[in-house]
């Protein structure tokens, strides 16, 4: 008896830890509200897009307007101040946000997003992984009644293009210039006097992949560069980048250029170290896109020559077209596509600068977000939005928040 | 000639085969020492975990969450290394590497489901905690602090790992009973070896064997990232393809050494295919015709091996007759 209650004991745990584990996959980040769709039961709204303008104060959860994210992750040095920002947007114009982690599984993004919408929220944001994904996500979106758009997706797509623009639930994409990003990469090392390059890519089938391909092609071609060798797999952990490093540096001497077209979060550590375990640090220049925590003290070893990101503004974005179009004062009446500025990096002061007023403060604050609202702000219009998005820049941040 | 000699040429011409391949693929990369080098020391760590995988593996069980461990164990070392340099890195390896591998002793014994389904289920939970401590960030250790991952200190870390395994395969009760227990569990259990207890045993020495295996990766690759999901399982399949291989190849060689030529194997397949530039997307379809090609190799080797031993037996018995 005694055994068997045992074994039902541990039966519960294990299935108990199966469950933290699955529901930690979309756990909380610390200093913003959000909350797991899985675990939040409480609140019960409609899932129908509130057209008619609110009449109850801000403070009351329940009649705040819903906002749902899923994103690969909340805490890292890309994903983690997307999330940020769009809290901080969604805070100043009195909005809620629910956020879903779907580790790039284009399956599980699905999955976030019926169940962001069963959560009762009234638009969702994603970056489809594939284009295959986009009716899937747009067909559950009008079935639901939910507005929905993307955040670092350009829509180039003609097909789902289409299929977007058609639904009157799309809002918007925000997008990246990612072959100017990779361009500007390449460029950094070109002008490092590096022309031999190992490059880490991201996987293929991709609209960003090959974008960023695009971008190195280019610069290649411009600048007499060429790629003597390219991995797009061993990106996910710092030991396995510091194996590539060595094998690419065995087999190619001449390489004296490393270009981290994506996943930096993860690998520049590893091809850092590698350089360093070799005494190839001088020789060899390194460039990426996506920041790392790390970059500040990189780029004062002279480790890194330059890092283009801080694309994390478009959540944001986003949250202030579905705010005012949930409150019904629209920006606009149309989708729109918008595009959203790198930020180029290119030494210690650079990356101290953004440590101090991009990640550590965010660039607009809750008040600057509420003044993108119409309810609050009547005259803003999206032209005026469009303005913001475009001056996006260190400078323009320590100006706003005069900064000397 | 010696026949353990002979069998160890049989062995260690699968990896010269293969490296002469690829030095004649791309002659400038692989005609250095240096590549020789890298090839040798980057199959460190897939060794060392394969070394702890092999016990259940032999018995037929599977421990999944290898992965997880090490990135959980990794993490913690990555957080004591802060405060205590080198030895907090073995440290948190290590101690880490025992909790889970009591852990999972404790449930498998409670439990009592297959060890495969229960690893999956430890994936999530390990893969979640490690998210936990760190809010999915990822951590790095300090230059200072990296000498086990490069030369000399992954190299002693490498041999005195392999000294442990030899003695524990060959000279230990334990490394016996996995044997009987691999060969005949029933008859085994009949003469008072314990099945469960022998599979518990492994679990915790699989898990000792990634902790040492992460102390090496984490100073490596001077850096950890938490990950959910069953992503980690992708950082096993390396040592389970060693494993496999050395299996094959422990009916010549004692199955320490196997296991080490299967890892080296793996190594020259992944510099090989960065050597030339092929596709990643190619390395599967590399890895699968080379272990066919490697069964093939040590089948035609049994085959030859067999009669020329029954040549010669039947040469000695002519020549007894004659006489």
């Amino acid at each position: 008896m005694k055994r068997k209650s045992m074994k039902l004991l541990m039966s519960l745990l294990v299935t108990a830890s199966l469950l933290v584990g699955l529901t930690g996959c979309g756990s909380k980040d610390e200093g913003t509200k959000a909350e797991s769709p899985s675990t939040d039961t409480q609140t019960e709204e409609s899932s129908q897009p509130a057209e008619s303008e609110e009449s109850e104060t801000e403070g009351e959860a329940t009649d705040k307007i819903k906002l749902g994210l899923t994103i690969y992750s909340t805490t890292d040095a890309t994903a983690g101040p997307v999330v940020n920002n769009m809290q901080t947007a969604c805070d100043g114009m009195g909005a809620e946000l629910v956020i879903a982690t779907d580790e790039q599984n284009p399956e599980k993004e699905i999955t976030n997003i019926e169940n962001l919408i069963a959560n009762g929220c009234q638009a969702v944001f994603c970056l489809p992984y594939a284009d295959d994904s986009i009716p899937r996500i747009a067909k559950i979106c009008e079935d639901s009644e939910v507005y929905f758009g993307f955040y670092w997706y350009d829509l180039s797509n003609e097909e789902t293009h289409d299929v977007c623009y058609a639904s009157k639930y799309f809002l918007g994409n925000i997008y990246e210039d990612d072959v100017w990003s990779a361009y500007t990469a390449m460029k950094t090392l070109n002008e490092a006097g590096a022309s031999h390059i190992g490059m880490f890519g991201l996987p293929t089938g991709r609209t960003t992949t090959t974008k960023r391909d695009n971008g190195i092609a280019q610069a290649c071609e411009e600048f007499g560069m060429e790629i003597l060798v390219e991995d797009r797999v061993n990106t996910n952990t710092s030991d396995d980048a510091a194996s590539s490093v060595e094998s690419m540096v065995s087999a190619y001497p001449e390489l004296d250029g490393i270009v981290i077209a994506g996943m930096t979060q993860t690998c520049l550590p590893g091809v850092i170290q590698s350089l360093q375990n070799l005494g190839m640090t001088e020789q060899v220049k390194v460039s990426c896109i996506d920041f790392n925590e790390n970059q500040t003290e990189y780029f004062e070893k002279n480790s890194v020559n330059g890092v283009i990101g801080g694309h994390f503004t478009g959540g944001a974005w986003l949250a202030v077209l579905a705010v005012n179009k949930l409150q019904g004062t629209p920006l606009v009446d149309e989708p729109v596509s918008i595009k959203d500025e790198f930020i180029v990096l290119q030494s210690a002061e650079d990356a101290k600068n953004y440590d101090a007023h991009l990640y550590q403060e965010l660039p607009y604050t809750a008040d600057e977000y509420a003044q993108m609202s119409k309810k609050i702000n009547e005259g803003f219009t999206y032209e005026d939005l469009l303005k913001v998005v475009g001056s996006y820049s260190i400078e323009d941040v320590m100006t706003r928040h005069n900064v000397e | 000639m010696n026949k353990k000699i002979s069998n160890a040429i049989v062995v260690v011409m699968v990896p010269i085969a293969l490296y002469l391949f690829f030095l004649l693929l791309r002659p400038k990369s692989f005609g250095k020492i240096n590549t020789v080098y890298i090839i040798i020391t980057q199959s460190f760590i897939t060794c060392m975990i394969a070394w702890g995988m092999q016990y259940l593996a032999k018995m037929g069980e599977f421990d999944l969450a290898l992965g997880a461990e090490m990135i959980l164990d990794s993490i913690i070392a990555a957080l004591l290394s802060t405060r205590l340099g080198i030895p907090g890195i073995v440290a948190g390896c290590l101690l880490s590497a025992f909790v889970c591998g009591i852990l999972k002793g404790v449930l498998y014994r409670v439990m009592k489901i297959p060890i495969m389904i229960l690893t999956i289920a430890l994936i999530y939970l390990l893969g979640s905690f490690g998210g936990l401590i760190t809010n999915s960030a990822a951590l790095t250790i300090a230059y200072e602090h990296t000498f086990l991952g490069r030369a000399p200190g992954n190299m002693i870390v490498f041999l005195l790992t392999g000294i442990l395994m030899y003695f524990l395969a060959n000279k230990s009760v334990y490394g016996s009973n996995v044997n009987a227990v691999a060969g005949a569990p029933g008859i085994s259990r009949n003469n008072g070896i314990s099945v469960e207890r022998t599979k518990i045993r492994s679990l915790i020495l699989s898990s000792m064997f990634a902790g040492i295996a992460a102390i090496v990766q984490l100073s490596h690759g001077s850096g950890v990232t938490p990950s959910v999901g069953l992503d980690s399982i992708q950082n096993i399949m390396q040592p389970m393809m060693s494993v496999f291989i050395g299996f094959v190849m422990a009916q010549y060689v004692n199955v320490v050494f196997s296991i080490f030529v299967g890892s080296i194997l793996m190594s020259i397949i992944s510099n090989g295919i960065t050597a030339l530039n092929w596709s990643s997307a190619i390395y599967n379809i590399v890895v699968g015709i080379i272990l066919l090609l490697i069964m093939a190799y040590m089948n035609v080797a049994k085959i030859y091996s067999k009669r020329h031993e029954e040549k010669v037996r039947a040469i000695a018995n002519i020549k007894e007759m004659n006489l």
